[in-house]
């Protein structure tokens, strides 16, 4: 109970943290929404008064701790203000674009591990023949690539070359399958690599041995005794590097042209849109910790090792 | 004081035949009727053209509203839309617009007096939420209605500029409920117009779709079509990524697109599509120098650079052969463009005496220096395009010939306003949004933004204030060719390129047509898409 207490506890610091760690980054870099909306305009006919009483109607003329305070107490009334850009409400507009990124995310996580796994035993069977030697170049290649150029090949192979799927938007069910794999590609190589690497290692321990001189059929030994102690640290990396799915939430969003929670992050960055861009490192930052909290759960089910040391 | 009536009363008949005139360019065959034109681009994140009138906005919200006035696009002539007179006072203080009378807003409500009044309130009540259209309404004091169907602007100082404006998109005319709505609401809603489509779904920065509207009867001057639309509705389909749009063209997936990359142009047309394109008006792609504390200050320096560099060299092969060196302060395409072309030309021999007399000396590294200060300057910009910097980089290579060292100052998005503000930077990188003349008035005048960072008043800053009073057309001209010649040859600004729109469309589209002067982007009624 008090190492829930003290995990949870752990969480809410994350969450500050990035909460205050965005807004000093945001706050201290020159230039701000106005900024940014004249000078897509040439600025050239708006005169500083006018500017200035935008800026004031804005709320951004107040000082460094006047808007963190006003802010972080907003955010505590779980209120979390007005987007700047929009003008409407941050959580209505990240309500709007959750949904669409979760079945993003959900789907290039499964993809991920199902093709990352698959693909780790495949190899794991002969791990020195010519074939698996060349294809364990794979995974590290995979995840060494852009994401945004994996985006544009897939784009110009499916899409504009072998008409399957479209460019852009989410009107149809299967517009994220290009998005969802380009997320796929770099975090499934991930797990591949992580995955083949704790088979090869298990298979070295004795019990794997004892377990093939007792006379145990090979596919048993793998399934009974490799997988699951190999299987570990591919859970681990799933959390630890689940950033590098919502990381790759923002390029394959932007490049496909979804409005998701990536998107909306990348335009209020661009925009300076504080509070939208305060709203999406926090909601991502919440995601983030809760599916630690939900890697730590399943550990011990995997491994009861796990159990006994906690 | 008596205000002497107008000079410039449009009669109707005279309008009828400038029509018929502009009709002339057909495209053969009769528009076929029907449709949905998918156009590739950015949804706004605010659909009100008063609050969002730069390039790719307009192009997605132009088919929602019209203008009281239109603008010949050889001449600079204004043609009546909305209005069917329009009135300027002697002293450019009052103008006076007569209204159609069977105009409504796709709410129903009619237009008259009172709606156009109301807009030009909701305006100055935006300020800087408006930032283009704002610029039309310096000095605005109140608008009078006369009766049902005229309205009287009255401005505090001339503006004749915001004749101009009134021409544009950025002063397209908007329904009284609109104009009553907060610049949030506005922004999230959507304006009510009176245009030959209507919005039918708007989501900020992902949908927006609209239908035509079938009694629609008072089209652009400009169109062919002065009915309603030939196609049943328009689509932007949101596209972010500048690398999709062609390939998403190509392969069927939209029929138009504007911004078009050279690479991808002839592409374009191998499929038996059109790369529309059309110069911009107002003041060019160019360097504004600041003359306060940097090597410009020295007149010398300005004139050396105006002709150290090869415009025509620099944007060759780097940018679409649609864009084209500048010749003036201000556009080809612009009310009142006197090329000062020769003042322009490349001479690096001149531009090294000039230098040489003002005592800058070749130093180490084949840089310049005068009394230990080096002959260097930065640009400093932060909105890139696909390939400005590319085009800087080789005016720097090629005014380190004449002994000139430039530095290129790109910095993020949104931080080189502040950097301004401190008046750290030698050079600004600049681009005209506004066609109005004007512009170099709100931008160089020491009596507003002085850009420039000058410190007295000079005969320039006399002739920017009186081209505002000129109501006379030619007197106007000769005023901003004098204008022009000042700028260019003080080196007040360094223009480069004249930036163009272009506009992609598909082997299936037909009768489309850019309109520069009345804002960015196609007059949507004429286009057609065949089966």
């Amino acid at each position: 109970m008090k190492r829930l207490a003290l995990r949870f506890g752990q969480a809410a610091l994350v969450v500050w943290g990035a909460f205050t760690v965005s807004f000093v980054i945001l706050y201290l870099i020159p230039g701000d929404s106005v900024s940014v909306l004249l000078g897509a305009d040439g600025g050239t006919a708006v005169s500083p008064e006018q500017e200035a009483a935008l800026r004031s109607s804005l709320g951004l003329d107040q000082g460094f701790f006047e808007r963190y305070v006003h802010l972080a107490w907003q955010y505590l009334h779980l209120d979390f203000g007005n987007s700047v850009l929009y003008g409407a409400r941050v959580t209505d507009l990240l309500k709007n674009a959750l949904p669409s990124t979760i079945v993003l995310t959900l789907s290039a996580m499964v993809l991920s591990i199902v093709f990352g796994i698959a693909f780790a035993v495949a190899i794991s069977f002969r791990p020195d023949g010519r074939i698996a030697r060349t294809l364990r170049i794979l995974p590290a290649f995979g995840n060494a690539v852009p994401t945004f150029w994996i985006a544009l090949i897939l784009l110009q192979v499916f899409s504009f070359q072998i008409h399957i799927f479209p460019s852009s938007g989410d009107a149809q069910w299967y517009s994220v399958v290009l998005p969802a794999l380009t997320i796929a590609i770099p975090y499934g190589s991930m797990i591949a690599q992580v995955t083949l690497d704790g088979i090869l290692r298990a298979r070295a321990e004795l019990y794997v041995t004892t377990a093939v001189s007792k006379g145990l059929r090979p596919l048993d030994v793998h399934t009974r005794h490799v997988l699951p102690a190999s299987l570990l640290p591919t859970v681990s990396i799933i959390g630890l590097h689940f950033g590098t799915l919502l990381a790759g939430a923002v390029i394959s969003e932007t490049v496909y042209s979804r409005q998701g929670i990536g998107s909306l992050m990348q335009q209020a960055v661009v925009q300076r849109d504080l509070p939208l861009v305060q709203g999406t490192i926090v909601t991502t930052a919440i995601v983030f910790v809760i599916v630690n909290l939900l890697t730590d759960a399943v550990y011990p089910l995997i491994d009861p090792r796990a159990k006994v040391s906690s | 004081m008596r205000l002497k009536k107008l000079t410039a009363v449009i009669p109707i008949a005279l309008t009828a035949a400038l029509l018929t005139a502009c009709g002339s360019g057909s495209d053969g065959a009769a528009a076929q009727a029907g449709g949905t034109l998918k156009f590739g681009g950015t949804v706004p994140d605010c659909a009100d053209p008063h609050q969002r009138g730069n390039n790719p906005n307009s192009y997605a919200l132009k088919p929602l509203a019209d203008s009281l006035l239109a603008q010949n696009l050889k001449t600079g002539e204004y043609l009546p839309w909305l209005a069917t007179k329009y009135e300027v006072s002697a002293d450019a203080k009052d103008f006076t617009f007569t209204l159609r009378d069977d105009v409504t807003f796709s709410d129903g409500e009619k237009l008259d007096a009172q709606a156009v009044a109301d807009n030009f309130d909701g305006i100055k009540k935006l300020g800087a939420a408006a930032s283009l259209a704002i610029g039309y309404l310096n000095d605005y004091q109140r608008s009078e209605v006369v009766s049902p169907d005229k309205v009287v602007v009255h401005f505090s100082k001339p503006n004749i500029a915001f004749l101009q404006g009134t021409a544009t998109g950025n002063l397209a005319i908007v329904a009284p409920k609109t104009s009553a709505q907060t610049a949030e609401e506005r922004c999230a809603k959507g304006a009510i117009g009176s245009g030959p489509f209507v919005v039918t779904k708007y989501v900020p920065s992902e949908t927006l779709t609209y239908k035509k509207r079938k009694d629609y009867a008072w089209g652009n001057p400009l169109a062919k079509n002065q009915g309603a639309a030939h196609l049943d509705g328009l689509e932007i389909v949101n596209i972010k990524d500048t690398a999709v749009l062609a390939g998403s063209l190509l392969s069927g997936q939209i029929d138009a697109y504007s911004v078009v990359l050279p690479q991808d142009a002839s592409r374009i047309e191998g499929a038996g599509g059109k790369v529309l394109t059309t110069t911009n008006a107002g003041y060019p792609v160019a360097l504004v120098p600041n003359v306060k504390g940097t090597v410009f200050s020295d007149p010398a320096v300005r004139q050396a650079v105006q002709i150290g560099f090869d415009r025509k060299a620099a944007i060759d092969g780097v940018i679409g052969d649609w864009f084209h060196a500048s010749e003036s302060a201000l556009s080809t395409s612009t009310v009142g463009f006197k090329s000062q072309g020769d003042a322009l030309s490349y001479q690096p021999d001149k531009a090294r005496t000039l230098l040489d007399d003002a005592g800058w000396k070749v130093g180490a590294g084949g840089i310049r220096e005068k009394d230990g200060k080096k002959l260097s300057f930065d640009v400093t910009w932060d909105s890139d395009w696909n390939a400005t910097s590319s085009v800087l980089a080789i005016v720097k290579e090629q005014l380190k010939e004449i002994g000139v060292e430039l530095t290129i100052n790109l910095l993020p998005t949104g931080q080189a306003a502040s950097v301004y503000d401190s008046g750290k930077f030698s050079a600004r990188w600049v681009n005209g949004y506004t066609p109005e003349p004007d512009t170099l008035r709100a931008i160089l005048s020491i009596d507003a933004n002085n850009w420039l960072e000058r410190a007295g008043r000079e005969k320039l800053d006399d002739l920017l204030s009186d081209q505002l009073q000129a109501v006379d057309v030619t007197k106007r001209n000769g005023i901003l060719a004098e204008i022009q010649k000042t700028v260019i040859d003080e080196g007040y600004l360094i223009p480069i390129y004249d930036w163009a729109q272009s506009f992609a469309v598909s082997s299936k589209v037909q009768g489309a047509k850019l309109a520069y002067l009345s804002g960015p982007g196609p007059l949507y009624a004429d286009i057609s898409l065949s089966k």
